[in-house]
């Protein structure tokens, strides 16, 4: 006997098909600008890194050399 | 089943494979950024330019006006 909800059930997977589809499509591009913005950040971090260390040898050198005055 | 059933299923399996990979993708993403984020770029810079910038001000006025 033929099931009578065939039709139904046939119709109801393709379109979860198609939105499972669609679905991996936007989180193929979440997952592009989440790494675009991760790698700006790497960057900035990298910034960060080098204006800390150039501050902290200026401190060194200022105290070194006797030319560190008080904050205002 | 029938064939164009088996094929819709076959599919649906595969997608939902990719699906979950990029969804773990998605997590390490998210783990990368939230650590960055902890660390105050923004705020951490500004501090230090700002630092530079009043200590180069002070050089320079003294530099330009005479010593006082």
């Amino acid at each position: 006997m033929e099931n009578p909800y065939e039709q139904v059930h046939q119709s109801i997977l393709s379109r979860i098909v198609n939105n499972v589809e669609r679905l991996n499509e936007s989180v193929i591009t979440l997952n592009q600008e989440l790494q675009h913005i991760n790698a700006r950040n790497k960057n900035l971090q990298i910034m960060g890194q080098m204006c800390e260390n150039y501050h902290k040898s200026v401190q060194f050198n200022m105290s070194a050399t006797n030319n560190k005055r008080e904050p205002l | 089943m029938n064939d164009t059933k088996a094929r819709q299923y076959a599919h649906l399996s595969q997608q939902l494979k990719a699906l979950q990979a990029n969804l773990a993708q998605t997590s390490r993403q998210m783990e990368t950024m939230s650590r960055q984020c902890n660390e105050h770029l923004v705020g951490q810079l500004g501090k230090v330019h700002a630092a530079w910038f009043i200590g180069g001000n002070r050089c320079f006025e003294e530099e330009m006006l005479g010593k006082r």
